[in-house]
């Protein structure tokens, strides 16, 4: 049996206990009704995500349980602790591994993980950004099998989205069940545009003075996380723009308004590397903006994350995680990795294929749970197919055991039923690392699925971090 | 403001005042149509002039000879191919407003999804008989209730004056159109002019502008085609008037000119076509040809708006369909 994070050795465990009463006094057909007045909330604001060119409705909800997830104070600071440990190890190795390169030089990590990695930019080489800061935010994806155990599954150092659904999920509740949030129990979650525009001025770039500008750029309306680029920038108070409202002249950043060119000196930029700039990356790129890359180089603006960041978060580096804190730090992970074979060392490869059957294999540069093989929910056919795709090229796969992922009860078809979560909270890096109390819930809609991935189906969760 | 939110905000204005103006127009050739004083000229084409005014010409795809009435609604209501179609506008005035999403209100965008997404539900081709004037209500009821939130809602600044720009351009620029439905159905000869089918083809333009009611509160007379012409191009009262629009257009740009502290571009073209107006009467736009002067409003339409975006940084013009084409034909 999984570990359920309400229901634990025939009790409620003791973080559960308001949630336990609120589902006492609400019967199932009370929170069918409210499910159906959420979900009307979020077709109505237009919180969905795109899924073009699949057939079927262009915009979809992410399904929303009501049910929140919930961890205690000092869980809560176990998880703050280590995932901000965690950022802070991402950047320094990011700025090591474009600058000195010390930690290939004392062997710890080995410098072929970097020479193959479609990430790694030469441009960003002998570059360091304002206060060495990469990757601005950090979403840390973990699992949790037990009371005490969690586990780092995933570090996403690019674009990390999802916290769009953290702060509508709140609110939706809050509006649906107000007397669930009085007396201050639940630490709120709405201070994180704040957090975020604070992060964000405080690495203004050197062309800067005085207050500087802040933008979000979004890759268009056809983005499948288009509305959290809308949310965030409104949340914020500032412009969201694409790449066709912004030019470069003279080493600095425009955007183009009703009263003529106006400066723009840090860039939230919800577009991926290849297409930033066309000039310097992919030269089909509409996307971008020419020239951008030139004047972040020249410090003319920031771009948040920095380029290149994608360096730190694929699942090869992934492995080296806790030998990259303790030569950064000096400290031992407070949040494990998960045990991991890599493919590419003979040994693990020969352990991991004997064992597929029991293990998930991910590909090294994938992401979005795409790709993937659950080897006990795989057919032998399957896993033959998938055999072959790693025997071509074994350095391109990982395989982990199967964890079994906690549950939490969720409002199914049939009830009330326990289905399997993760989280994933986000760091904000600037002068110091911070977090909103709170993250993304995602939960697996189907019976017995470990796959949590809104592109897989998956829904979400209000998590409540408790005030004590 | 960025200069893609103005234009955005434009054509919003611009998509959901079409929609309701292609409505009208089918509207107009739904009460021609249904006229009884048409029998004797059954050749009549109402439904190929209302495609020629409404700028579908091209998209329609078929000859205008002997146009199907179920294909020509189609063509106007629902199909996705024709850019003005009224599930087109809609389309396009919700996408236009989901690219600036925060830049309007809760209630304005929920105004635009819903009445896209109620479009999108429905029955493609029940646009026949009390279905399809039920069909005309709705979209006049969707139009409206989007002003409405506007008016109701939005902050007045730069973001509210570009959205009416919008729709006092698009307005002229329907009007003009609607006008024009009558001078392309053909009367089955010159003698017939002033005729029973004549008065009842000015009267049924007349209701769809919603207008009958105006018109004899305002003249105080009998309805005639001089007296339907000057009520829709000169009658400074009248919210769906030319003249009307065009002044809405100047005092707007005004407004945006105090908003910014800045002169538009488009300033003299503006104020200069409401002035022409305004020293005009409706004898002597007869005596110029009403055709050819409503080819002539449409152009200088068109040019306020190039210069509007060219004073506030709106992507260069890409006419999506140049209306004036269209209307030159015959």
């Amino acid at each position: 049996m999984p570990f359920d994070e309400m229901n634990h050795d025939g009790k409620v465990r003791e973080a559960y206990a308001a949630v336990a009463s609120w589902l006492a006094a609400n019967d199932i057909d009370t929170l069918r009704e409210r499910h159906a007045e959420a979900e009307a909330i979020f077709r109505k604001i237009g919180i969905t995500f795109a899924v073009y060119g699949e057939g079927g409705d262009p915009e979809r909800l992410i399904p929303f349980d009501l049910i929140p997830r919930v961890f205690s104070a000092a869980e809560w600071e176990i998880i703050d602790s280590g995932v901000k440990q965690r950022a802070k190890a991402l950047n320094l190795f990011i700025h090591d591994v474009y600058n000195d390169q010390e930690i290939f030089k004392s062997g710890v990590v080995p410098t072929a993980i970097i020479t193959g990695n479609d990430a790694y930019l030469s441009s960003m080489e002998g570059f360091s950004p304002p206060l060495n800061v990469y990757a601005h935010i950090v979403g840390i994806d973990l699992v949790r099998t037990g009371p005490d155990e969690f586990f780092v599954l995933e570090d996403n150092a690019r674009t990390p989205s999802g916290v769009s659904y953290v702060l509508e999920n709140r609110s939706t509740m809050m509006r649906l069940f107000p007397d669930l949030f009085t007396g201050g129990l639940v630490r709120p979650v709405d201070g994180y545009p704040d957090l975020l525009r604070n992060t964000l001025s405080e690495c203004a770039p050197p062309a800067c003075s005085g207050t500087p500008t802040l933008v979000v750029m979004t890759p268009g309306h056809f983005n499948s996380a288009y509305y959290e680029h809308s949310f965030i920038a409104d949340e914020m108070g500032v412009n969201l723009v694409t790449g066709s409202d912004l030019f470069v002249d003279d080493g600095l950043v425009f955007m183009r308004t009703t009263t003529g060119p106006e400066r723009v000196d840090v860039i939230y930029r919800r577009i991926d590397d290849a297409f930033l700039d066309p000039r310097a990356f992919r030269k089909d790129s509409t996307l971008g903006v020419p020239g951008l890359m030139e004047a972040y180089l020249a410090g003319g603006v920031t771009l948040v994350n920095a380029p290149g960041t994608g360096v730190c978060d694929d699942k090869a580096i992934y492995c080296y995680l806790p030998e990259i804190i303790e030569f950064y730090l000096g400290e031992k992970p407070i949040l494990p990795n998960v045990p991991t074979y890599r493919c590419a060392e003979p040994d693990e490869y020969a352990y991991a294929m004997e064992h597929m059957s029991e293990l998930v294999f991910k590909e090294v540069h994938g992401s979005g749970g795409y790709g993937m093989l659950i080897g006990p929910a795989a057919t032998k056919a399957e896993i033959a197919a998938y055999a072959a795709r790693v025997k071509e090229n074994p350095r391109a796969f990982i395989a982990q055991p199967t964890l079994s992922l906690s549950t939490s009860p969720t409002l199914v078809e049939a009830g009330i039923a326990p289905r399997h979560i993760d989280f994933r909270p986000f760091a904000l890096v600037g002068k110091e690392v911070r977090l909103t109390p709170g993250g993304l819930t995602r939960v697996a809609m189907r019976e017995g699925s470990l796959v949590v991935n809104s592109s897989q189906g998956g829904g979400v969760k209000d998590t409540w971090v408790l005030s004590t | 403001m960025l200069s893609r939110v103005a234009e955005h905000l434009f054509w919003i204005g611009r998509y959901v005042e079409r929609a309701e103006a292609v409505a009208r127009m089918v509207d107009a050739a739904r009460r021609m149509t249904a006229l009884p004083a048409r029998v004797g000229w059954e050749e009549s084409n109402e439904w190929a002039s209302v495609l020629i005014a409404a700028g579908a010409r091209e998209t329609f795809g078929k000859s205008l000879e002997d146009v199907e009435p179920r294909a020509a609604i189609h063509h106007l209501m629902y199909d996705r191919s024709n850019p003005s179609s009224v599930s087109s506008c809609f389309t396009n005035a919700r996408e236009n407003g989901r690219a600036i999403r925060f830049a309007l209100t809760q209630d304005c965008w929920e105004a635009l999804n819903t009445a896209w997404s109620e479009m999108r539900h429905m029955p493609g081709d029940i646009a026949q008989g009390g279905a399809l004037t039920n069909l005309i209500e709705w979209v006049k009821a969707k139009s409206a209730a989007f002003r409405g939130t506007m008016y109701g809602t939005m902050l007045r600044g730069d973001g509210y004056d570009f959205l009416r720009m919008g729709m006092a351009v698009e307005r002229t620029d329907t009007t003009a159109r609607l006008l024009d439905v009558k001078y392309h159905v053909l009367l089955p000869s010159v003698s017939d002019i002033g005729s029973a089918p004549d008065h009842y083809q000015w009267m049924s333009l007349l209701q769809a502008a919603g207008a009958q009611r105006a018109y004899y509160a305002v003249k105080h007379a009998d309805l005639t085609a001089r007296g339907v012409a000057e009520f829709m191009i000169l009658e400074p009262r009248f919210p769906r008037s030319i003249l009307y629009n065009l002044r809405q257009a100047e005092r707007t740009v005004m407004e945006l000119e105090e908003f910014y502290g800045q002169r538009s571009a488009c300033h003299e073209a503006v104020s200069g076509a409401g002035e022409r107006l305004e020293n005009t009467t409706i004898d002597s736009i007869m005596q110029f040809g009403l055709h050819e002067f409503i080819t002539e409003v449409i152009e200088r339409n068109n040019e306020i708006a190039n210069l509007l975006g060219e004073t506030y940084g709106f992507a260069p013009a890409v006419e999506e369909d140049s209306p004036s084409e269209d209307v030159s034909g015959q």
